[in-house]
Formats: structure tokens, C-alpha cells, sequence
């Protein structure tokens, strides 16, 4: 069941908030031993809340929009009580978190319940989920592949079922990459818009947290529900809260197709959705900005060297103590010239401004989201444009120009892939112009209405 | 660029950091340094001029 019908069912009292954690419990001990969702179930603390839940609605109060509603949780964000790994072995030993991340407190004072804290690349630095401690996170479309990440604990476990909503956090895809390849919607919004608090950095420059769930209302929902300024947030910009829930109608949005950078280097069923989308929606003007691999460039080694520097001490101590797909490239990234990174902070400017010209000629541009469908665990290298390149760097190929410079973008997942000529998820990046999320949602509700987008539904496991 | 104008290059960074690399852990450090260098090439060739600033913007 979707979070706004669990929500009501609670609420109108068909339900208690108690049986639905009872329920999603059961569920994740039966079935996440074969996905590695999750890497702490938060029974206790889940229990307490549904049970607080259900005293207020007995008491008459309105627990809000999301009451009852089972929450995972990517295990960077803080949860009060226990240490946040952030997918690594070095923080097993942290001091357990003071209180929660900003998000998670929004979401818990709209009633949601906190289920578990979920896997993910350590550090955030990957988009496969190929964790080295906690063993690698499959898809629950099929459990040989990755799921994607670095969010990829919370993106299959709500694709397989096991929680109606999750949520992540994006620098250069994380949101939008195990979103697209779980078949599932993702939300990476403008840079600034969600507090941060909480969650523990990556590239601070690029970091974003957002919203993950099954259908496009319950994406809405959650993402209204983690609005809100928090001063204490240095990255956020004073901005109101601008709600997307219940958002429907095109009228006078211009839509363009992303070409030049965005027809190469995928493979032709990951790229079909794109043109699937744009006959929907009535696009025809194809749009080719500058810079976009010049973009993406700079924000790999901005993201480089920030996270190395944020990592550093770690490194300096005990450097094998990080997973093996992460640590050679935090030490090399403590390495570069100066002058790399102060070129890419002027050449992310640059491209921004490319950027912007997009959208004199559109509102919404639709773009490719993956460049493949989901390999198989521990795949190294694929071939695209007959070239062979590192799989898991370039499955962040057409999302990283975009977190590069902050723009709204979200996962769009094809309902039924075999219109795209796939077995398996497939789907489309909308992006709008900064704070403009509210456009994304229309596009996506057009594309879910004419049935064309929504969450295919995995085999059962 | 070769393997050991990297390597020379990590060691001697690695130093002026303090940073312990390990010999096992050199080719990563080497294939994660190619990276970059081909990252590098891309940003280097974008013609800017001396007005345009670094895209964080610090406000006081």
C-alpha cells in the first residue's frame, strides 16, 4: 500500500499505526536477509512511535499527513541514539547520534515512523551500493544486479515493498541512479531547498537529501513534508515552503529533449524512455547546452577533493579500514593540484550559465536518467558507443552535470520497460529551472496519467 | 602522463600532506589519479576569462 492510503486507513481507523509496523517488521525479517536493505532495524524506537501514533488519533489529535507511515532511512542521516555509519567501518565506533537529522525530524512531525537505517556506498562516494562491510545491496528486480546508489539501502526497500517511502541523498546521482534502476520515483531537489542538518556530508559543495517512493502523490507528500527552514543549515537558502502535493495541469510549459551529450555513451533501451516521454508531453525542440562534459568534469574533481578532505584524517590513521572501492580514490583525491579545483569551481560557474540558456528555449527539459539497466554485482567495466568504460562511475553520466549546478531533477520510472525494449527498470530525468520543482511535478503527472510512468513491480522475493 | 609521473607525483603530495600510502594501495591511488588527470584536461581546455569568478559564493 501506498503512504497516503496507509495514512488514511490509520487516521479513518481501519488500521493502527502499530499493525502496520508489526506488519512492515515481519516483512523486512523475512525478506531483507536476501536484499541487505537495511543495516539497523529500529524495532523499538518504530514500535514506540506507531504506538504514539495511535494515542494520538485515540486522543483526537491529527498525527499529520504521513501518521503511521513506515520511514527508511539512508544511514547518513542522523537517528538519535545510534552511531551513523554512513555506510562505513570507521564510523562503527562513533558516539551515537544527540538527536535526528533535520529531515528525519520534519518527516517524524508528520507522523511518519522511523523503520531502520539502510545501506549505501560508504561515504556516499559510489552508485552501486557494493558495500564491503555490510555486503552489497541487490535489486529487487533482480537480486544478481545492484540496486544502485549511493542510496541504494533505501531505493530497494521501497521498491521491493518493504517501506512505502524512503529517503536519500544525491551529490552527483545518489537519489536519482538506484531510483532509476530499482524503478522507482526519486527526487533530487533544488541545491539549498532541504536542511542538510544532520546528514553527514560528502561533497558539501553538491550534497542534496530528498524523497523516494512508489507513486508520484506519496513522492509529493514526503517531499512537502521535509520542507522547512532551519537556520542552522549554512547551505540552505531563505526560501518559503512551496508545497507540490496534488499539483496537476501543463498548461504553458514548454518542454525540450536533451540531445548532443545526452544521445551518447547508454545504451539504446536506457535511452528510449526519453523519447517515449517527449511524444507524451509534445516536445520537440531538441536542446544540445555547452559544457556539459566539462561540468561533469568539474564536479568529479570538486567531489574528489572535497571528500578527501573531509576524510582525511581518517585516512592519514587507518586508510585500510575503508572499503576497497572507495579508499584509493579519497587517497587520490587528496592529491590534486589547487589550481584543478579552483578551475573546476570556476567551470561549474560556466556551465551553469550554459545551463540557464536551456531554459530560455524550455520549463522542462527531458533527459536520459541511466546509461544502462541494472549490471550484475561487482561489474567493473561495460561497453558503450563501442568503447569500453568503468561501469560504475558512468552510471552517474547524465545525472551529475545536473546536482553540479543544484537544478531540480527527478527519476521518472517507465511503468511497463518493455516499451522501452527492456526486462528490466528503465526511466527519464525531468529537470527544471532552480525552485521550480513544482513543474517537475506536473510533467511527471502527465507522463503517470497517461500511463506511461510508475513503478513496475518486482517478482516476488 | 606515465604510471611512474604519478606515482612521483602521489609520493611526494603524499608527503607535504603526511598522508601514508601504502604500497598496496598505489595502483588505486594511480588508476583514481588517471581520473583526474583526464577530468583535468576536460576543465583546462574551457576558455574563461579573468572576471569570471569560482561558483561558491561566500556571504557574509
Amino acid at each position: 500500500m501506498n503512504a497516503a492510503r496507509t495514512a488514511a486507513a490509520i487516521r479513518a481507523g481501519t488500521t493502527t499505526a502499530v499493525a502496520v509496523v508489526e506488519a512492515t517488521l515481519a516483512d523486512i525479517a523475512a525478506r531483507d536477509g536476501a536484499l541487505t536493505c537495511f543495516t539497523a532495524v529500529t524495532a523499538d524506537r518504530a514500535r514506540a512511535e506507531a504506538a504514539a501514533v495511535d494515542a494520538a488519533i485515540a486522543a483526537g489529535r491529527d498525527p499529520g499527513p504521513l501518521a503511521g507511515v513506515p520511514l527508511a532511512v539512508k544511514n547518513l542521516f542522523d537517528l538519535e541514539g545510534l552511531p551513523t555509519l554512513a555506510g562505513s567501518k570507521i564510523r562503527r565506533d562513533a558516539a551515537p547520534a544527540m538527536q535526528d537529522a533535520f529531515a528525519v525530524q520534519r518527516l517524524r512531525a508528520a507522523g511518519a515512523v522511523v523503520i531502520g537505517a539502510t545501506n549505501m556506498d560508504e561515504f556516499a562516494f559510489g552508485f552501486s551500493t557494493e558495500n564491503a562491510h555490510a555486503g552489497p545491496t541487490r535489486n529487487p528486480h533482480d537480486p544478481a544486479r545492484i540496486a544502485g546508489g549511493s542510496s541504494g539501502g533505501s531505493a530497494a526497500a521501497v521498491a521491493a515493498g518493504l517501506t512505502p517511502i524512503g529517503i536519500g541523498s544525491d551529490t552527483n546521482g545518489s537519489i536519482r541512479v538506484p531510483a532509476g534502476l530499482c524503478g522507482i520515483w526519486g527526487l533530487k531537489p533544488t541545491y539549498g531547498r532541504l536542511s542538510r542538518r544532520g546528514a553527514h556530508l560528502f561533497a558539501g559543495s553538491f550534497d542534496h537529501v530528498g524523497p523516494f517512493a512508489r507513486s508520484l502523490d506519496d513522492l509529493a507528500l514526503v517531499h512537502d513534508a521535509m520542507q522547512g527552514e532551519d537556520p542552522a543549515d549554512p547551505a540552505q537558502a531563505p526560501r518559503a515552503i512551496e508545497p507540490v502535493s496534488g499539483l496537476r495541469g501543463l498548461g504553458g510549459i514548454r518542454f525540450g529533449i536533451a540531445a548532443g551529450y545526452f544521445e551518447r555513451g547508454g545504451h539504446a533501451e536506457a535511452l528510449a524512455p526519453v523519447g517515449l516521454a517527449a511524444a507524451v508531453l509534445g516536445a520537440t525542440t531538441r536542446i544540445a547546452p555547452d559544457l556539459v562534459a566539462e561540468g561533469r568534469a568539474a564536479a568529479m574533481l570538486i567531489t574528489l577533493a572535497e571528500g578527501a578532505n573531509l576524510h582525511l584524517p581518517s585516512l592519514r590513521r587507518r586508510a585500510d579500514d575503508f572499503d576497497p572501492l572507495t579508499r584509493d580514490r579519497f587517497l587520490a583525491g587528496a592529491l590534486l593540484p589547487a589550481h584543478w579545483i579552483t578551475q573546476a569551481q570556476r567551470v561549474r560557474a560556466a556551465w551553469a550559465r550554459a545551463a540557464s540558456r536551456i531554459f530560455d528555449m524550455c520549463d522542462v527539459l527531458v533527459a536520459p536518467l541511466l546509461p544502462c539497466v541494472a549490471p550484475p554485482i561487482g561489474t567493473a567495466v561495460m561497453e558503450v558507443d563501442g568503447a569500453t568504460v568503468a561501469a560504475r562511475p558512468h552510471l552517474g553520466v547524465y545525472t551529475q552535470p545536473f546536482s553540479a549546478i543544484g537544478l531540480p531533477a527527478m527519476a521518472v520510472p517507465l511503468a511497463d520497460p518493455a516499451r522501452a525494449g527492456a526486462t528490466l527498470p528503465v526511466g527519464l530525468q525531468l529537470v527544471a529551472p532552480p525552485w521550480r520543482e513544482d513543474l517537475l511535478f506536473r510533467a511527471a503527472a502527465a507522463l503517470a496519467d497517461a500511463g506511461l510512468a510508475g513503478c513496475p513491480t518486482p517478482p516476488p522475493s | 602522463m606515465t604510471d611512474e609521473d604519478l606515482e612521483a607525483h602521489a609520493r611526494a603530495t603524499a608527503a607535504l600532506l603526511g598522508l601514508p600510502i601504502a604500497p598496496h594501495q598505489m595502483p588505486g591511488v594511480i588508476a583514481g589519479l588517471k581520473v583526474a588527470v583526464a577530468a583535468a584536461a576536460l576543465i583546462e581546455r574551457v576558455p574563461l576569462t579573468e572576471a569570471e569568478e569560482a561558483a561558491p559564493v561566500f556571504r557574509a
